[in-house]
């Protein structure tokens, strides 16, 4: 979306803000002085003149920097896309010919092309690129263990390691998960996301603890390990506060954990609603009948809270019993829109017929319409 | 005599305060406004929103289209509604009852029938006629209801609307394909956001081609090429300075995200203003400052809407009287936060400087000029002075308008012509001399018509897009 | 020889494609967007190897058009980064062949591109 540039830029504005600040701060200064008479006109015209001076100064030479930039980058982008293609082509002809690439140095564009290859690619072409990258030596590792490094920079070479994939680079990257600059811990995270395996993997989780990122931010960390998931999911599971709890039990869900179904139970006897609403929708997405907890199912289904009861009504058509069919058929009449629509939906999964029923002589307006409205979508 | 000499002159000085304070501000938005810019410019990475767009983690959006008349435009618009990359989101299309051809253009172009749907009627709106579902497109919903406005409609829309995040976009409008992503990240990352706004821009002139903004080109007339620099001041600097400041009053009708939930809670939009976006805005400000929550309301850059703007005189009045109406209408229904200290920075510099420097600054203009003619009368007028000093104020404005030009230039979808560049920057000299004077006139005018003109809309003429 | 169009924006999938494809003699047509790749429908081809997420429109309703307007049966390999079940569901629900998800591997998109392709 952005050139690079803007630092450049920002110094330029910075520079032309001062100049201006100066000229109409001592205008002000004059005029309000000429109105008790402390300075004479002369001094007042020179202040107007010198401001005028000052901000044509100023208009001349943004404009030129903005016609300079606009030519400079403009070609200079030509030329780097036209490498970007070349190192393409070459790495993509060498990956299926066979053979070694052109040895390092390389230069930006190698690197990047190489990197989206690896972005793309899985499989044997995929080991190929990972040993070509190890033997290039990039310097990302040295940059993030680098003491003086800009922000940007950290960010670029953060960014560039969650592409390469390097599992030994992991070690550089969990540091930047308790860095105080939230935008960095962040991009730690989803680097080492996607960088960790094996036993990286709990030390990933340990320092995800140590983060404290926002839980929406977590969750879509935790989907970055995909099929390494598990581990993280369940240290966090039982070691994190609610925030991580949460993001678990909603990976669990998403990702489809069915063996961290015995860890995600317990949390439908949780005090606070939004972690057993989280667990409800993990179990829902599992499709996890979760026998044994009717009470508690039926308990949440007469809660104050909508949420909570719609989740739950969601969750009880699993069950597939005559308990199940008696509560959802009560839940047709929930005064919340979101209740009866999940009732209704639930029963069309258990049992069509008795959803018909129930648009025909269900006892509250509401919930006829509402099962009218789910069998004809389902129709 | 003298009195009056006096009085003159401590006038003058007043409005010179007026205009340093005024420019202190402008210059405190550009510097805020850049750094944030700059630095947002690098930290949202393309890789992270691939990873978004192809997992899980994503809220649900609704997009409300309100139309009136326009038959021409709607079809495409939402056909580009439809492409955008969203992993899960439905378009709500709601026909605030077109005189026109609106609703049979949409039925033949998207196959549509007639449904019967239960919807929750969690806001008061304008009865629905029908609603409409696509047989091609699964997502696409279509409302036909009685006339009652843009604010109607759009609550029509949001009782419709099922997902947690709702897109309220004009429907002349085009989003980047990415707009939705790379607005929608920021609710998921943090809890406390209520609302997005993103960055609108002048379609005029782009060669579009079915829904795709292929390249930027300088729309051919005046107007039209000072909207461009007008624009790219008010976002990248205007909406960027006060966002990283904590205080953004508005969000564009034309392209902005909210939480559903946050919206019915306040009660959707206000029927009986023109200013409906910028008051919903400080609506959810107002109700999350009163509640003590913490909260975030935030522009952001990257989402990018172009949007058609008047090629002409009258179009293009009537719309700032609008604007200008809306906004009056908004200071007024929130005065309580007027130098209201609960409200934080809203009470003490936002709303005080929408007072002071937008809704009154017309009139500060118009009298202005209106007194050259009374000084030059009395003797006290100075040609050579006032020609310096008004060398001066354009000078001024320019350097605002170059800063945002050259913002522009970091885009990567810019103009790309040198040319168009050169001409951007002439242009933004042009601004100063009758552009704006006949804006500020018809601004102050709208200043007086703020209670008898309230809640009307004026019509908008369109060009439909050239495909 | 037989004839595959390829509907990909990403230049580096499209790169790896043009290659291997190239390899295997087949002869391949890159588009890169919505509107040129409706364009290309029209003509018949041996396969096709489609995104879902372009410039302009949905790969999926590039399916749906050829599947329900223009009646093809050409197969079709979608290929792309998402990885949500309801698209897997929707590419299925209109008729696609194959799913691959990015990263893929090319090996196993071509051998199965041969199949159908020599099925025909």
């Amino acid at each position: 979306m952005w050139r690079r540039g803007e630092r450049l830029y920002a110094l330029l504005v910075f520079l032309v803000v001062l100049l201006e600040g100066l000229a109409l701060g001592s205008l002000v200064v004059v005029f309000s002085g000429r109105l008790f008479g402390l300075f004479g006109y002369p001094q007042v015209y020179g202040a107007l003149w010198q401001a005028l001076v000052l901000t044509g100064t100023a208009l001349g030479l943004l404009a030129a920097y903005i016609l300079l930039y606009h030519v400079y980058s403009a070609s200079r982008e030509l030329l780097d896309r036209k490498a970007y293609e070349d190192w393409l082509a070459r790495f993509t002809e060498i990956l299926f010919a066979g053979g070694s690439p052109p040895p390092p140095p390389w230069p930006r564009e190698a690197f990047e092309a190489l990197l989206d290859l690896r972005e793309m690619l899985k499989g044997e072409f995929a080991e190929r690129i990972t040993e070509w990258l190890r033997q290039a030596n990039p310097p990302w590792p040295r940059i993030l263990k680098a003491r003086l490094a800009s922000r940007p920079l950290r960010l670029e070479a953060l960014e560039a390691l969650a592409q390469a994939r390097l599992p030994e680079t992991l070690e550089a990257v969990l540091p930047y998960l308790a860095h105080p600059d939230p935008v960095l811990r962040l991009a730690a995270a989803r680097a080492g996301a996607r960088v960790a395996q094996g036993q990286g993997l709990l030390d990933l989780a340990k320092a995800l603890l140590e983060a404290a990122l926002p839980r929406g931010a977590l969750l879509e960390v935790l989907l970055l390990l995909e099929d390494r998931a598990e581990p993280v999911v369940e240290y966090l599971l039982s070691q994190g506060g609610g925030e991580e709890v949460w993001a678990a039990l909603e990976a669990v869900g998403r990702l489809k954990l069915a063996s961290l179904v015995e860890r995600v139970l317990p949390f439908l006897d949780q005090a606070d609603p939004e972690l057993k609403a989280a667990a409800m929708r993990a179990l829902y997405r599992l499709r996890y009948p979760p026998h044994g907890y009717e009470g508690l199912l039926l308990a949440a289904l007469k809660d104050e809270r909508e949420f909570l009861r719609a989740h739950a009504a969601r969750l009880m058509a699993l069950l597939g019993n005559d308990l199940a069919q008696r509560a959802l058929w009560k839940a047709l009449s929930d005064p919340s829109f979101y209740v009866r629509r999940a009732a209704a939906e639930g029963l069309l999964r258990m049992n069509k017929g008795f959803l018909a029923q129930a648009a025909e002589r269900h006892p509250d307006p509401f919930g006829r319409a509402m099962a009218q409205q789910v069998l004809r979508e389902a129709a | 005599m003298n009195l009056l000499l006096d009085f003159l002159f401590l006038y003058q000085v007043v409005i010179l305060w007026y205009f340093a304070l005024l420019n202190f501000f402008y210059t405190l938005f550009a510097f805020f406004g850049l750094g944030m810019v700059a630095r947002y410019a690098r930290e949202l990475s393309e890789l992270s929103l691939k990873d978004f767009l192809e997992r899980e983690a994503y809220l649900p959006v609704s997009i409300l289209v309100p139309t009136y008349n326009e038959e021409k435009t709607i079809a495409h618009s939402v056909r580009s509604f439809l492409a955008l990359h969203y992993p899960e989101f439905e378009v709500i299309v709601v026909a605030d009852g077109p005189k026109d051809r609106t609703l049979e253009v949409l039925k033949e172009a998207f196959r549509l029938v007639e449904v019967e749907w239960v919807y929750r009627r969690a806001l008061p709106a304008k009865p629905v006629r029908a609603v409409y579902r696509s047989l091609v497109y699964p997502n696409l919903i279509v409302v036909d209801k009685e006339n009652g406005g843009k604010a109607d409609a759009l609550n029509a829309g949001l009782n419709l609307a099922r997902y947690p995040l709702f897109c309220a976009v004009d429907a002349d409008s085009l989003l980047d394909a990415q707009a939705l992503l790379r607005a929608s990240r920021l609710f998921l990352e943090d809890d406390r956001v209520l609302a997005v706004g993103g960055t609108i821009r002048p379609l005029n002139g782009a060669v579009v081609r079915e829904g795709i903004v292929e390249t930027l080109r300088l729309p051919r007339g005046f107007l039209e090429r000072m909207q461009v620099i007008e624009y790219a001041r008010a976002f990248f600097m205007g909406r960027a300075g006060w966002s990283a400041m904590g205080a953004l009053l508005i969000i564009s009708g034309a392209f902005g995200l909210f939480r559903r939930e946050e919206a019915l809670r306040v009660g959707g939009y206000r029927t009986d203003t023109v200013g409906e976006d910028m008051e919903l805005v400080v609506r959810l400000h107002r109700r999350a400052r009163e509640e003590g929550r913490e909260y975030r309301i935030l522009y952001t850059p990257d989402p990018i809407c172009y949007t058609e703007v008047p090629a002409d005189w009258a179009t293009l009045r009537r719309q700032r009287n609008r604007w200008h109406r809306g906004l009056w209408e908004v200071l007024w229904n929130h005065r309580v936060m007027l130098f209201n200290p609960r409200y934080g920075r809203l009470g003490l510099v936002a709303m005080p400087y929408f007072f002071f420097f937008e809704a009154l600054a017309p009139v500060v203009e118009v009298l202005g000029y209106v007194l050259l003619p009374v000084f030059y009368l009395l003797g006290l007028f100075n040609p050579e002075f006032a020609l310096l000093f008004l060398l001066l104020a354009v000078g001024y404005g320019v350097l605002l308008s170059q800063l945002a030009v050259g913002m522009e230039t970091l885009l990567l979808q810019r103009y790309p012509r040198l040319w168009d560049r050169v001409v951007l920057l002439l242009f933004a000299l042009l601004e100063g001399l009758g552009y704006r004077q006949v804006l500020a006139l018809e601004r102050f005018v709208a200043t007086f018509q703020v209670w008898r003109k309230r809640g009307v809309w004026g019509e908008m003429r369109r060009k439909g897009l050239e495909s | 020889m037989a004839r595959v169009l390829v509907v990909e924006d990403d230049p580096t999938v499209a790169k790896v494609l043009e290659v291997a494809l190239g390899r295997e003699g087949y002869l391949s047509f890159l588009v890169r967007d919505y509107p040129s790749a409706k364009v290309a429908l029209q003509e018949d081809w041996d396969a096709i190897i489609l995104d879902i997420n372009l410039p302009g429109g949905s790969g999926l309703d590039l399916l749906r058009y050829l599947r329900k307007e223009l009646r093809k049966s050409t197969p079709v390999l979608i290929l792309s980064g998402l990885k949500q079940e309801r698209s897997l569901a929707e590419a299925q629900a209109l008729g696609a062949q194959e799913y691959f998800t990015k990263p893929f591997s090319p090996g196993g998109l071509i051998k199965r591109l041969k199949e159908y392709v020599a099925a025909r």
